[in-house]
């Protein structure tokens, strides 16, 4: 159990380093983020409170099409040279391939999504500063569980004929619990109504809890068979 | 009002079976062509063996 | 013997569907506040159920094909779910010809609509998947692992929708309440176990398919070895 965990580090380790060497994903999901977040604008042309209403969900999308990027090479970027293969070959066991492969993702999605704030505060005349840890924490949970789906199904994916395109079709719908519980959380800490917010937080929760341990669990026949 | 009422009961059960009568049709097509692919492929095998 | 079974089931779906027709159409009146429209419940809701008591049985095969690796798990799996959707299909299309007239809108994003047509879109990722792998105990497990991700979505869905649309338009569920008159009950029951014969016969013919699938890999892997 320990060695597994030290060896999901390690694999986390390992991915971080070869994006941060080329900032490939990074820089798309990015890049791919502020031009979503731009279109925005021209799509809504709303007052500044009708905005508020509607400023939670906008996040979220913004959110899953850039990690829909982050996710897509997870497992994809060890098939060149048989890595995968290797991967799987070597000592570790299956589960902590893999949870070391969503903690990359994890903290990559993160980085984006920190970077987007702002500039989706800033964009769309937002208060956010005043909501930012309540924010992080569900950005947080939610993460997870766009992650731990996501990189699930990135290897599930890895012998699709056209992965990219099979990927979202698969992994949105399944998200739709998740989401709808993140983006009504967010709207209401933006708006400052954080009242009862212990009910949608509660299925994000279960979200993760849930296909966390149905991942790790089935992990194994996806990679192994 | 119960004359739409009917209409729409009618487009109801037609849409239904429509629906179905299709699904059928797909899968008689999908038969016809997996049974010629593999008699197809049962006549190539003989040809090889012999 | 699965062609006999095939005909009998679909000769004995036909005979009684049309008694059940006779009952729906020339017996009974119609709904008290809704008129001739109120009957659309005959196939709209045992459409639903045949639609859930399919992916209840895929789930269980594919848990089952995880286990054993046996591949009839794998072909029951995916022609239940391809049966299920569908009646899913046939759920949907009559829900929305009836909220056109009692709601006087095709769609409405509440709570069962919106859960049925997540379901709808869930396990037509899983349909859509399967031509794209070529090889064959991959294509099972992967699409095993996707049934069941699927069907532990289902009730997130139910739970995250409930909770963001609390008033329903959506009549209260006959199942829960109960409240249709006992006359109706008959036609129900037996709507359901006409649906859910004819999609046993579609799934045994779906069946033969994939076994006439594999029997055909199988000689494409014997001529590649020639």
């Amino acid at each position: 159990m320990k060695q597994g965990l030290l060896a999901a580090l390690f694999i986390a380790r390992k991915d971080l380093r070869t994006e941060f060497r080329t900032k490939e994903a990074l820089n798309a999901s990015v890049s791919f983020a502020l031009v979503v977040l731009m279109l925005f604008s021209f799509a809504f042309d709303l007052g500044r409170e009708e905005f508020y209403d509607i400023s939670g969900g906008l996040l979220w999308l913004v959110y899953v099409f850039a990690g829909a990027l982050i996710v897509n090479r997870s497992f994809i970027r060890e098939v060149p040279n048989d890595c995968l293969d290797v991967l799987i070959a070597s000592p570790m066991p299956p589960w902590a391939l893999f949870l070391g492969k969503t903690i990359a993702s994890f903290v990559l999605l993160l980085i984006v999504e920190l970077i987007s704030l702002p500039v989706y505060g800033l964009f769309n005349n937002l208060q956010w500063v005043h909501a930012f840890w309540p924010l992080f924490g569900v950005m947080t949970l939610a993460t997870w569980g766009i992650t731990i789906t996501g990189v699930a199904f990135s290897a599930v994916t890895v012998n699709v004929r056209l992965r990219e395109l099979m990927l979202p079709v698969l992994h949105y719908p399944l998200l739709i619990p998740l989401l709808v519980g993140a983006m009504q959380v967010s709207t209401a800490l933006i708006k400052g109504e954080a009242s009862d917010i212990m009910q949608e937080l509660r299925i994000v929760i279960a979200f993760d809890l849930i296909f966390t341990s149905l991942a790790l669990y089935l992990i194994e026949f996806i990679l192994v068979g | 009002m119960d004359a739409i009422n009917q209409t729409f009961l009618f487009y109801g059960y037609t849409a239904a079976w429509i629906i179905v009568l299709g699904f059928v049709l797909i899968l008689v097509r999908r038969g016809q062509r997996i049974d010629r692919e593999l008699s197809r492929l049962k006549s190539l095998v003989e040809d090889k063996e012999k | 013997m699965r062609d006999k079974a095939i005909y009998i089931l679909g000769i004995l779906g036909t005979l009684l569907m049309i008694w059940n027709l006779h009952t729906i159409f020339v017996v009974l009146p119609g709904e008290a506040a809704q008129g001739q429209i109120g009957k659309m419940l005959f196939i709209h809701v045992p459409a639903a159920i045949t639609a859930y008591s399919y992916y209840a049985v895929a789930v269980v095969c594919s848990i089952a094909f995880l286990v054993t690796k046996n591949f009839k798990y794998d072909s029951v799996a995916v022609s239940s779910i391809e049966v299920a959707q569908v009646f899913t299909l046939v759920n949907l299309v009559t829900g929305s010809l009836w909220g056109h007239v009692i709601w006087g809108i095709w769609w409405t994003w509440d709570l069962r609509l919106t859960s049925q047509f997540m379901c709808f879109m869930l396990y037509l990722g899983y349909l859509l998947m399967r031509p794209a792998i070529a090889e064959a105990t991959q294509r099972a497990t992967m699409s095993a692992i996707l049934a069941i991700f699927a069907a532990a979505d289902i009730p997130l869905v139910v739970m995250a929708i409930r909770l963001h649309n609390v008033r329903t338009q959506h009549p209260a569920p006959v199942l829960e309440t109960g409240g249709v008159d006992a006359t109706w009950w008959p036609p129900l029951a037996t709507g359901y176990f006409v649906l859910m014969l004819i999609a046993a016969a579609l799934v045994l013919v779906r069946l033969r398919q994939e076994t006439v699938r594999r029997e055909i890999d199988s000689l494409r892997r014997e001529l590649h070895a020639m």
